[in-house]
């Protein structure tokens, strides 16, 4: 096919916002024709995104975000489709939940609806005590364009939504946060660093005691509130990360980037 | 050709960056010997601008490629030292002392340790920073372990052990918190290794633990608490490093 797409109302664009993502992307890409449109931006890459994504889309977008917050505001507003469809490349959306996608467009009981997620590290489903950034329970996936804004925190940026929210879907969508655990302390690195950055720019870093007091309470939110111990030790693992969260971001802030000119 | 009386010995793998300020440190010793060990990068260059005395290989475990490097060495002393290290004129001089005159088989070299350009005093232990290290010693009396993570040592016997050296070596163990980090994560993987290998990997409760028991070794008995910050992230890692190997040991298999 040449030229563009004419989408009527109702169709799908499907987003996916990447990074350097030669691994995952062909995988997730492949379980995505089920969208009128797929929309891929591609942030700084420098490896084999690109080429992959032309396999399955003319729908590229290049460029460089500083942000993730604005890159993927740029990605929606690319999307020409009246619902919006996002995704991860390292998520899979399995054919059940296509079916449910487009069944609820043609219902729309609402304007934006969440979709499970199921966390996966290695091979292994972990399905308790995720929180505090690391995986996620659900997110506000499907949306008709306009109603879904990110907002402008270098880490895990805030929402603002309008419109009606429908019913959650059924179908989990199925998220491969980490390999192992060297991947997941590489992971509260790369948080943390954000978040420092963050905090500098707002100048509310915090105070010492407060982020060693919320490694316990965090700890205790993920481990046993989310019954993270039915997991083994991947949930000791994913407590400990969401734990430490704040005072990493909290030393990195002080200690490194606050002393800097 | 000279006497030789001191060897210099370094093991490294990958320190490009590092290697020719360690090794511009060295001119005091009569021969330096560098083991590369996997090297990929221009370190096997840069070592040879300062020794013909290069052994390229590649080692498995720590404790055999530094017995190697020891066992290259033509002096009747030696100074061990990292590519992360560095020596003063004084140190050296002091060292080029000591061997003319002492009675004892192996010395302690005290170390300075630092966080990016921040000298750390307190706080080290439980395998990140090193207080102290047998760096000088007769060839012949020191002997590494085989283990991946920090080899036990061992010494022939009657090999007498002498006074610490005055000067400090320098040692800068981390860039940032994000070296600190990754390091935690390279040792605590190497040390599952070792873990599986031994066929006793320990149990969760116990390593769980050792959290508290080594943070607080790190933190309050060697006063951790001092250095701010950096006292507490090293205590912190010193007492998270036990539980992540067990849980790498028991979750992983070796790739």
């Amino acid at each position: 096919m040449t030229g563009a797409i004419e989408l009527e109302g109702g169709k799908l664009s499907a987003l996916i916002v990447v990074h350097n993502e030669e691994a995952q992307l062909a995988d997730c890409l492949e379980c995505l024709s089920f969208a009128d449109e797929i929309v891929v931006l591609l942030d700084k890459c420098t490896d084999a995104s690109k080429a992959i994504a032309l396999r399955y889309t003319e729908r590229l977008i290049e460029g460089s975000w500083d942000r993730d917050g604005d890159r993927r505001n740029a990605g929606i507003a690319a999307c020409r489709g009246d619902w919006i469809f996002e995704i991860d490349a390292d998520e899979r959306a399995p054919d059940a939940l296509a079916d449910e996608i487009g069944k609820t467009i043609e219902t729309a009981k609402g304007d934006i609806f969440n979709i499970p997620v199921e966390n996966y590290v290695g091979g292994k489903l972990v399905r308790y005590g995720w929180g505090g950034l690391f995986g996620k329970n659900g997110y506000p996936g499907l949306f008709r364009k306009g109603v879904k804004v990110w907002g402008q925190e270098r880490a895990h940026p805030d929402l603002h939504v309008t419109g009606r929210q429908g019913p959650d879907l059924q179908t989990p969508i199925s998220h491969f946060v980490d390999e192992n655990i060297s991947d997941m302390l590489m992971r509260l690195d790369r948080y943390t660093s954000n978040r420092a950055r963050d905090l500098v720019e707002k100048q509310e870093i915090g105070s010492f005691p407060n982020m060693v007091r919320k490694i316990f309470s965090r700890f205790w939110k993920c481990y046993v509130g989310r019954r993270g111990y039915r997991e083994n030790g991947y949930g000791f693992v994913i407590a400990l990360c969401a734990a430490l969260y704040p005072v990493l971001s909290h030393l990195k802030a002080d200690l490194e980037l606050r002393k800097k000119p | 050709m000279k006497d030789i009386t001191l060897s210099a010995v370094i093991s490294v793998h990958n320190e490009e960056a590092q290697l020719a300020d360690c090794l511009d440190g060295l001119s005091f010793a009569d021969e330096i010997v560098v083991l590369l060990d996997k090297c990929t990068d221009a370190s096997g260059d840069i070592a040879r601008k300062f020794t013909d005395h290069v052994i390229d290989g590649a080692w498995a475990v720590e404790g055999d490629r530094r017995n190697a490097g020891i066992e290259a060495c033509r002096g009747q002393w030696i100074f061990e030292i990292d590519a992360d290290e560095r020596v003063a004129e004084e140190l050296g001089r002091e060292i080029r002392t000591l061997i003319e005159t002492t009675a004892f088989d192996w010395h302690e070299i005290l170390v300075d340790n630092y966080i990016g350009e921040r000298l750390v005093r307190w706080g080290w232990g439980a395998s990140f920073g090193k207080a102290a290290y047998p760096g000088l010693f007769k060839k012949g009396v020191k002997t590494w372990g085989n283990a991946r993570v920090h080899p036990p040592l061992a010494w022939a016997t009657g090999a007498k052990k002498g006074p610490k050296l005055e000067h400090r070596i320098r040692h800068f163990v981390d860039r940032d918190i994000s070296d600190m980090i990754r390091r935690l994560d390279n040792y605590s993987t190497a040390r599952a290794r070792d873990l599986r290998e031994s066929g006793d990997i320990g149990g969760m409760t116990n390593n769980v633990r050792r959290i508290f028991s080594r943070f607080f070794k790190c933190y309050v008995m060697r006063k951790g608490y001092r250095e701010g910050g950096y006292g507490f992230l090293i205590a912190l890692f010193a007492g998270l490093y036990p539980v992540l190997s067990y849980l790498k040991a028991k979750l992983e298999v070796d790739s």
